[in-house]
């Protein structure tokens, strides 16, 4: 599944980099100031899913609109009836959870369907420095090797003997810490370090204007969802 | 200020995809209700180990700082408060001026340097104190008020700081421990 930046199908109709930037701090805005309004809460969940309904990721959407309905569900007819401390616990943790969804999906929207280049591009043109770009396209670019890493450690854990469950987990916390992280480690640095031998031979630290071929800009539906977002955004007021 | 060169940035990527991996790995815990309380030492802990081998590749003023930025803006893509990007940028500068009086080389400095660097995810956690009322209001939704009273006697307003010397605390031991698993591990690997 082509769950990280890099990777990007052009199907449907997908906004530009900028605008889901736009509509991530917007929601991200939102949610934090307006933590008590479930009326809110559910109009950001349709306006995340539009968009996955329009760049064609159906099975996303419905998904994400099951969980949140289960998660609704939940909430109305089962916590209520919870009592004790850890309830209080576990049902503030979930609450939390349930209103952060449409700042997540967002998120999710935001990787799954922004290429790498595509970012770069857009990010040049909003004038964010190199410093920012630089690293931020390395991190997305080591997303997928280090999911890959740490999955086949945890497999070789396993095949030595000191698997990842949680019994260990829970009797030598440091010493899983330390199986897992330290081979991680090793290997994504060194794959750093060969990632900066390669980018130099391309002569990236030339201080020109690079040229990129990916081609952004705003369509009818940027302004649409911008214009949708501002709306919503007004909603703190009322 | 000397100029970061690419070399400097790509690695500044890496240790930031691995920071946010490992701490993105320890805010899960938070779903077990028991450990909510201790994620923030518990982040800062780990984030520990990465973040040592990171200070041996760093040389100049600025890298530390853009890690703070880095890993605040990945934070914030992926479902925390906008409050993350700012106490990045500021706890990401104190923590740079900190080790850089140490020439980045003093341990002494490096470790509390590292405290104060784990600041950076505090604006995470802001929203508890910050956005009191909304945060009350929604919990009331769910279970009335004298129960969002309850959890809010639970985490009264004095509360901040507990939070913030755990934050700095567990930033500290995790540069104890950084060190060690360098000194065990990375030298004989040649990667320090």
């Amino acid at each position: 599944m082509a769950y990280i930046l890099g990777v990007s199908e052009n199907n449907g109709i997908i906004l530009d980099p900028r605008t889901k930037l736009l509509l991530l701090i917007i929601i991200n805005v939102i949610v934090f100031n307006k933590l008590d309004s479930h009326l809110m809460s559910i109009l950001l969940i349709f306006f995340v899913t539009s968009l996955f309904i329009f760049s064609k990721k159906y099975k996303t959407a419905i998904v994400s609109l099951a969980i949140y309905l289960s998660y609704t569900l939940v909430l109305m007819y089962i916590l209520p009836h919870l009592t004790g401390f850890l309830a209080i616990l576990i049902g503030s943790v979930l609450v939390m959870f349930y209103k952060l969804m449409p700042i997540i999906l967002m998120g999710a929207y935001f990787i799954l369907t922004t290429g790498v280049s595509e970012f770069v591009a857009s990010m040049e043109k909003i004038h964010m420095p190199q410093e920012i770009i630089i690293p931020l396209s390395v991190v997305f670019r080591f997303f997928p090797t280090v999911v890959e890493e740490v999955k086949s450690i945890i497999d070789c854990m396993k095949i030595s003997g000191i698997g990842l469950n949680f019994k260990n987990l829970i009797t030598r916390p440091l010493k899983m810490l330390e199986y897992l992280l330290i081979p991680l480690i090793i290997s994504i640095v060194k794959g750093g370090d060969e990632l900066s031998a390669a980018v130099l031979t391309r002569s990236m630290d030339n201080p020109v204007q690079r040229t990129n071929i990916c081609k952004i800009g705003f369509h009818w539906q940027d302004y649409l969802y911008i214009l949708l977002g501002l709306l919503l955004l007004m909603g703190l007021f009322i | 200020m000397a100029k970061l060169e690419i070399k400097d940035l790509i690695n500044v990527g890496i240790f930031g995809v691995l920071y946010y991996v490992i701490f993105y790995a320890i805010g899960m815990l938070q779903l077990i209700p028991v450990l909510f309380p201790f994620c923030p030492i518990l982040m800062a802990i780990a984030g520990g180990i990465p973040f040592m081998l990171f200070i041996t590749r760093v040389e100049k003023f600025g890298m530390i700082t853009l890690m703070g930025i880095i890993i605040s803006i990945l934070i914030f893509l992926t479902g925390m408060s906008y409050l993350t990007v700012i106490t990045g940028i500021i706890f990401a500068i104190l923590g740079d001026l900190v080790i850089k009086s140490g020439n980045y080389k003093d341990f002494k400095k490096i470790a509390i340097g590292t405290g104060v660097f784990s600041l950076w995810s505090f604006g995470g956690f802001l929203p508890l104190w910050v956005m009191r009322d909304s945060y009350k209001a929604m919990m009331a939704q769910g279970y009335g008020v004298e129960y969002a009273n309850t959890v809010f006697a639970l985490v009264p307003d004095w509360s901040i700081i507990a939070y913030v010397i755990m934050i700095v605390v567990g930033g500290i031991i995790g540069a104890y421990i950084g060190r060690a698993m360098l000194k065990k591990h990375f030298e004989r690997a040649g990667i320090a």
